[in-house]
């Protein structure tokens, strides 16, 4: 064989990468317990991505953090593969900076060789989940959200707001806007199943995600619904939560 | 062999297309089609998608009519079409010529008597085999007795060499691109971003008009050009991958070596069947080479 020949048979062929996003909610109303839980939630969650991705031939895990307090900042702006994160505790203070977090995100869910995060070609819908305890800050959160609305990536992504302890209405609205038809609000009362809901939700997504039947984005079921339908049944085993 | 009004030949051109192995281990036919055409005035080469969802029972033939459709319309452009005629009226008859196309060969599937408007109620089981009717649900068979093409939902991508010009067209996922005498890498359609994960745009959208992609560039720098299904593409995930691991190494086997087209074939096999994601693998290709000027690929 020549040696243009090896040089097309080299092994160059890329598993498919699941991003997975955190936007977090670090404000001064998370301090304590419930920031406690969400630090010992991530890390739990890396360590079990690692054990899921050894497992696993076709898909790697990339994960990506955002916190929001009285700024918003990408911890990795770059998505880091869970086998070479390294996650230190965040610390609560400020307010809740939504739109800021938003548009950082609106910034990155645009191609590699665009400037963003995800890939130039394929992919799998990524997992975004918005974790809060409270109502944001006045600020455009939904001018930000509507121009997220108009990303590719953002349209597919399952996205999941997780209410943490909160009861708030106005609160939980907000959450409603951000998952809109393609994810769920749970509303953990506890933070302590934290581990278990996020869990729940990766799992669950990179399972069905990861098949490569595709779809067309106009007028039939999305694949995303029946992600949505089985994280619905997975979730009813765990206690402490609500729709 | 065609060779255009400024001296540049089309030293090879050829498609191939293999099922993937994820669709070998589910017994699933291949849903991808590609085709060629070489004459004296034009040279295509085109590759289709068929969606893989459970409602598009018939993909593997809308990959086909799509192939057909495109090869067909592109045959109707005049040989003697310069950049100038190149107008938005001109860009629109041609999407819409490729869709009704497209649709005629989807409808001559039926048996429907087209004067009228309703659908019968007897249509799915008229038109219909039981395995497929036993496939889909209550409400996917009402779709398609409303929606019949969605049967057929295929991807769309191809392009012509014609009188010193080469005329794109995409539609949906997948990848067309053209390498330089330099080895630069030109991605015609590089901001469509509406075909993102597994979703994409398809033939047999209503809307598809909108989502059909045109483009159209002079030859003069041209050494090769490259379609591809995203079964192909989504194996390197990044354009310099693709570039460097790809589309560079074939253009160079074809140019230089006697067997490279038998080469490419075996590599496009072993992508679909062993190395890839597992999806079913297209790729046309043209290499083209210009009498006068050297390449330093």
């Amino acid at each position: 064989m020549s040696n243009l020949a090896i040089e097309l048979n080299n092994d160059v062929i890329a598993k498919q990468t699941m991003n997975i996003i955190l936007l977090i909610d670090k404000s001064g109303s998370m301090r304590g317990h419930k920031m406690d839980e969400v630090n010992a939630a991530i890390k739990e969650i890396i360590n079990y991505l690692r054990a899921l991705q050894a497992d696993n031939a076709n898909v790697n895990f990339d994960l990506s953090l955002m916190t929001f307090g009285t700024q918003a900042e990408w911890i990795n702006e770059e998505t880091i593969n869970v086998d070479n994160y390294n996650f230190d505790d965040i610390e609560s203070k400020g307010t809740t900076n939504l739109h800021g977090a938003y548009r950082l995100l609106n910034e990155k869910l645009l191609k590699k060789s665009q400037g963003g995060m995800m890939p130039d070609f394929g992919g799998i819908a990524p997992i975004i989940i918005l974790l809060t305890d409270g109502h944001p800050n006045n600020g455009p959160w939904k001018k930000e959200l509507e121009n997220l609305e108009t990303k590719p990536w953002f349209r597919v992504a399952l996205r999941y707001g997780i209410a943490i302890e909160l009861q708030d209405q106005k609160a939980i609205d907000v959450l409603n806007a951000y998952t809109s038809q393609n994810g769920e609000v749970i509303k953990v009362l506890d933070a302590n199943i934290l581990k278990q809901i996020i869990k729940i939700i990766v799992l669950t997504a990179s399972k069905v995600q990861s098949t490569s039947s595709n779809t067309v984005t106009q007028g039939t079921v999305k694949k995303v619904d029946m992600v949505r339908q089985q994280i619905i049944e997975n979730i009813t085993d765990v206690d402490d939560w609500e729709w | 062999m065609l060779m255009t009004g400024s001296g540049r030949v089309i030293k090879k051109i050829f498609n191939t297309t293999s099922v993937g192995f994820d669709h070998i281990r589910r017994d699933i036919v291949c849903q991808d089609y590609s085709a060629s055409y070489l004459d004296e005035e034009r040279a295509i080469i085109t590759v289709c998608d068929g969606h893989g969802g459970s409602i598009y029972l018939r993909s593997n033939r809308g990959s086909k009519f799509g192939c057909e459709a495109l090869i067909e319309v592109f045959k109707t452009i005049d040989k003697d079409i310069t950049i100038e005629l190149f107008t938005p009226e001109f860009i629109s008859q041609l999407k819409l010529k490729i869709i009704c196309y497209w649709n005629d060969l989807v409808n001559k599937e039926f048996n429907i008597n087209e004067d009228f408007e309703d659908i019968d109620d007897d249509f799915i089981e008229e038109n219909l085999t039981p395995e497929e009717i036993n496939k889909l649900s209550e409400s996917q068979l009402e779709r398609i007795k409303h929606h019949k093409a969605t049967l057929y939902g295929t991807t769309m991508l191809g392009c012509v060499v014609i009188n010193d010009l080469l005329i794109s067209v995409q539609l949906g996922d997948g990848l067309l691109v053209y390498i330089d005498n330099e080895g630069l890498m030109h991605v015609p359609f590089i901001d469509i971003d509406d075909n993102v994960a597994n979703y994409t745009c398809s033939l047999c959208q209503e809307d598809a008009f909108e989502h059909i992609h045109v483009d159209i560039t002079k030859l003069e720098n041209i050494k090769s050009v490259f379609v591809c299904t995203d079964g192909v593409v989504n194996s390197y995930q990044a354009y310099d991958k693709y570039l460097n691991n790809f589309a560079l190494p074939i253009t160079k086997i074809l140019v230089n070596e006697e067997n490279g087209e038998e080469l490419v074939r075996n590599f496009i096999e072993t992508l679909g069947t062993e190395k890839g994601i597992g999806d079913d693998v297209s790729l046309g290709v043209m290499i083209i080479e210009n009498e006068t000027t050297k390449s330093t690929i």
